[in-house]
């Protein structure tokens, strides 16, 4: 039997990351995956493939409906929808590929299969060529999570899909019901709405994005409202008739009643739940929390001694650079050095047109912790680089120590935000004030501008407005 | 080439001291006069600068015992590199270093006034390496001129923060700091809650080396308290008088003089009186003789954040109450910023201890030798009191004076209190001198 310093169940990024960093630091070890094709959710049906897709059905609705006003006459313009997914295809193939390199190079022992644990220091995996036995010296569960399903419309991978399907339709649904107005609700939303469906997105919170500040949801939801996509906030989806052709959806809400939505096809995105079953936790006595997930401690233990497990299977949002901080501080953990998480300053981003991108806590949140705080905004709209781009809707928010300045939460809607966040990141991780970033020199023309001015007008002293 | 950077002498009975801190690290490029080390001494922690620009290398590590005239470390000057302009002058006289950096003055006599020396060496304490602070602090640090090695950093890797310099300029008090306690036999009042490592939670215990300062202090007090015979006498002031004195002339004081009007040169200037109404208090023992002082230098105690020190104001007889405030402003600054010479510090014939910007409303002052007396000031406060057989409010404040009673005695001793007493509770006294 093989023996291994670490075995890592699930190839998503949390896990490969996970083997790589231990390898890097001179541990055997071997990672398990029940797909041929390596990294996980994210890489093959989660955050690449929605994000060449959105490129692409932007690229179509920027020509038919923007290019005029930069003088940029297109003729008929029309949708290859078949190339389109292809050339996802290529791109989700190039990077999962890169994966393998990557554990080559590393000298890590992919085994293909479905990994179970038998014991907290042992791994059997279940391949096509029979069943691998593993003796791991340390186990790292990173099995991911699956779309959550409602109790009565039950997933068909027809009518009724998931995040999975809706990847990867063969043609453009002409009405496309969307329950749940989280990330994947509305990027696949907006992917759809752009490509010609009619869209329709119920949610039973009172805002899109739950987790964003109130200000820029509202911000986010004006601006999908304004493009087309009907979303109907507050509404519950209370029954559904799945037909041959259709669905009917029953919603109801406070103000409007009760009504029949109609759709060709429904994409069900009310959230992921940890990939508990399968991998023999409960055999092997795998301590679960109260909601479900693999209970961990600060370190990422579970209670079996040796066995750790990180990103969706555990508390904290299930987001893949999260999961991949998770997997670098196991490795390093187990490698005898200081492995460590910052989770408060893990950025989170929804790739609408206008982006959303947060991090940090929201006005909600730290009204609610009694955390005096100082607000900065300011809109993208006056940003000479937002108006040469086309793309002037938005605004950045910051909140800061009232007392002490240090940013405690930064908040984005509008062009690119999804990239500058990372510099609101860095900031919160060296722990700095709004005034460092308002002294800190940013490019001109940039959008990055407004974020400065943001953390100027927390001391109320924005130059440009 | 290179040039020496060498312990300097610090005062007739110092040979030796302890090299806290590198201010600066090995193989950066320092400027002229920037503070290279914390040199702590049995008496006072000072800052030890380069005579020349260059590249510093590092000899000994901190935490060693250093000799005065060792060489700690050298200065290349050819490898100036981005150092300031303004050092560069400096170089083409670069001899190898004669005068050590920071020499003390050589302790002055008394005819003379103490002043000028010290007040030209306090505007050109440069930053330190403003550039490795973050763009915020390095605005506060340069607005408030704090000395950022100061400042505990509570960042990563010890990054000072924001809030750190917030926080730290909170607890400063406004201008200068206050003065402080002196030994008391009250917890001791020296090292500030603020610079000292933080507790990791879960932590029962810190350990940490005492600081030279603090030895020595802690040796001082023992000592005292071993060889004399000390007593306590207290009375208590009314301090309605010198407070309404003050708001009256607060402004116009401080328009005329440039520095505030605080109660502690009224208490130096009764303490002064005292002093002459009552010569026995101002005497010492020395062997089997009694040396008997003419002269009136008063220590006043200052608690600043890296330990408490009792800098001392000279021939305060001498001295207008606004030149008093100007010169206990001046040396609660240096001793904040570590530039106090051992001159300074020594030969206080009496001295006075303000327990009351803590908060204390009683206590037993510990000596400070070779005085043989020291004024405990507390807490204002306002208490019922009869005054012509009527019960009326007014602002209090206890005053302790501990004594040396093989040398004053009890007469003597509740006297001088009595006067001080006097002299606070009606200022006009001092002036017709009854």
């Amino acid at each position: 039997m093989a023996t291994f310093d670490l075995v890592v169940i699930g190839a998503g990024p949390g896990g490969y990351v996970c083997a790589i960093r231990a390898a890097q630091l001179g541990l055997e070890v071997a990672l398990v995956e029940k797909h041929r094709s390596l990294g996980g959710t994210c890489l093959n049906v989660g955050c690449i493939p929605s994000k060449a897709l959105l490129e692409s059905s932007e690229i179509l609705e920027a020509t038919r409906t923007r290019a005029a006003e930069h003088g940029v006459v297109a003729g008929e313009v029309s949708l290859d929808l078949a190339a389109m997914m292809a050339r996802k295809d290529r791109i989700v193939g190039e990077l999962t590929d890169g994966v393998g390199l990557l554990m080559k190079k590393n000298k890590v022992r992919v085994v293909t299969g479905r990994g179970e644990l038998v014991a907290a220091n042992r791994v059997t995996v279940h391949g096509d060529d029979g069943v691998t036995e593993l003796e791991a010296k340390h186990v790292c569960l990173a099995m991911g999570s699956v779309p959550a399903t409602l109790p009565f419309l039950p997933m068909d991978g027809e009518r009724v899909v998931s995040s999975t399907e809706a990847l990867a339709f063969d043609k453009v649904p002409k009405k496309l019901l969307v329950i749940g107005a989280g990330a994947v609700g509305l990027e696949l939303g907006s992917v759809w709405r752009r490509l010609g469906a009619q869209v329709t997105v119920v949610e039973m919170l009172p805002m899109v994005t739950p987790f964003a500040d109130k200000q820029m949801a509202k911000a986010l939801e004006r601006a999908l409202t304004e493009q087309g996509m009907d979303i109907r906030l507050d509404t519950r989806v209370t029954a559904a008739e799945v037909l041959e052709t259709k669905v009917k959806l029953t919603i109801e809400s406070e103000k409007g009643g009760a009504e029949t939505l109609e759709g060709d096809r429904v994409l069900v995105a009310v959230g992921r739940r940890p990939a508990t079953s399968g991998a023999g936790l409960e055999e092997a006595g795998i301590a679960l929390d109260d909601a479900g997930r693999v209970a961990v401690d600060d370190h990422l233990r579970t209670n079996l001694p040796d066995v750790y497990a990180i990103g969706d299977l555990v508390r904290g949002p299930m987001l893949a650079h999260k999961a991949e901080d998770e997997g670098v501080a196991v490795a390093e953990t187990i490698a005898g050095l200081p492995g460590h998480v910052n989770y408060d300053a893990i950025p989170n981003v929804v790739y609408t047109e206008p982006e959303l991108a947060m991090v940090g806590r929201t006005e909600a949140e730290l009204k609610e912790a009694g955390v005096p705080f100082a607000t900065g905004r300011f809109m993208f709209r006056p940003n000479g680089r937002a108006k040469a781009l086309g793309h002037e809707v938005g605004l950045v928010k910051i909140l800061a120590h009232k007392d002490t300045d240090e940013l405690l939460g930064v908040h984005m809607v509008g062009p690119r935000v999804s990239e500058l966040i990372a510099e609101a990141v860095v900031a919160m991780e060296l722990r700095a004030s709004a005034e460092d970033l308002a002294r800190t020199c940013h490019a001109h023309p940039t959008l990055t501008e407004v974020v400065r001015e943001a953390a100027l007008a927390v001391d109320k002293r924005s130059l440009h407005s | 080439m290179a040039v020496d950077v060498k312990i300097p002498e610090i005062g007739e009975s110092i040979s030796e001291g302890f090299l806290a801190e590198w201010s600066v690290p090995d193989g950066s490029i320092v400027a002229a006069d920037q503070p290279l080390l914390v040199l702590e001494t049995d008496k006072i922690t000072m800052n030890v600068t380069a005579d020349a620009a260059g590249r510093l290398e590092v000899l000994v590590g901190e935490g060693e015992t250093v000799q005065v005239g060792q060489v700690v470390a050298r200065i290349d000057t050819d490898a100036e590199g981005d150092a300031p302009a303004a050092a560069e002058a400096k170089d083409e006289e670069a001899e190898p270093a004669e005068t050590p950096p920071d020499t003390p003055p050589e302790k002055e006599s008394r005819s003379e006034p103490t002043e000028q020396q010290p007040a030209e060496k306090e505007a050109e304490t440069p930053p330190a390496d403003l550039s490795r602070l973050t763009p915020a602090v390095r605005r506060l640090v340069e607005e408030h001129d704090l000395d950022p090695s100061a400042i505990p950093g509570s960042g990563k890797d010890g990054r000072i923060l924001k809030g750190d310099v917030i926080s730290f300029l909170d607890r400063r008090p406004a201008t200068a700091p206050k003065p402080a306690p002196t030994p008391t036999v009250e917890p001791p009042s020296a090292p500030r809650p603020g610079p000292q490592p933080a507790a990791e939670p879960g932590e029962r215990q810190t350990r940490r080396p005492m600081s030279r300062l603090r030895q020595r202090l802690a040796e001082r007090l023992v000592e005292v308290q071993q060889t004399s015979a000390m007593l306590t006498t207290f009375n208590e002031v009314d301090m309605s008088r010198v407070m309404a004195l003050r708001s009256r002339y607060k402004e116009t004081f401080k328009e005329r003089h440039g520095v505030g009007l605080g109660f502690m040169s009224f208490f130096v200037k009764a303490a002064v009186d005292a002093l002459k109404t009552v010569p026995e208090v101002n005497a010492a023992i020395d062997g089997d003789q009694v040396v008997t002082n003419h002269y009136y230098d008063i220590g006043i105690a200052v608690s600043t954040d890296h330990g408490l020190v009792v800098p001392v104001v000279r021939e305060a007889d001498r001295l207008s109450m606004a030149e008093i405030e100007a010169r206990i402003a001046e040396l609660a600054a240096k001793a904040q910023e570590r530039s106090l010479q051992l001159a300074d510090l020594q030969g206080a014939v009496f001295t006075i201890s303000n327990g009351g910007v803590f908060g204390s409303l009683m206590s037993t002052p510990i000596l400070n030798p070779p005085g043989s007396a020291i004024l405990g000031m507390h807490a204002i406060q306002k208490r019922p009191v009869v005054v012509d057989d009527e019960i009326v409010i007014r602002p209090m404040m206890y005053l302790a004076l501990s004594y040396d009673h093989r040398i004053v005695d009890g007469r003597e001793s509740v006297t001088f209190l009595k006067r001080i007493v006097d002299c606070i509770a009606d200022p006009d006294r001092m002036l017709l001198e009854i």
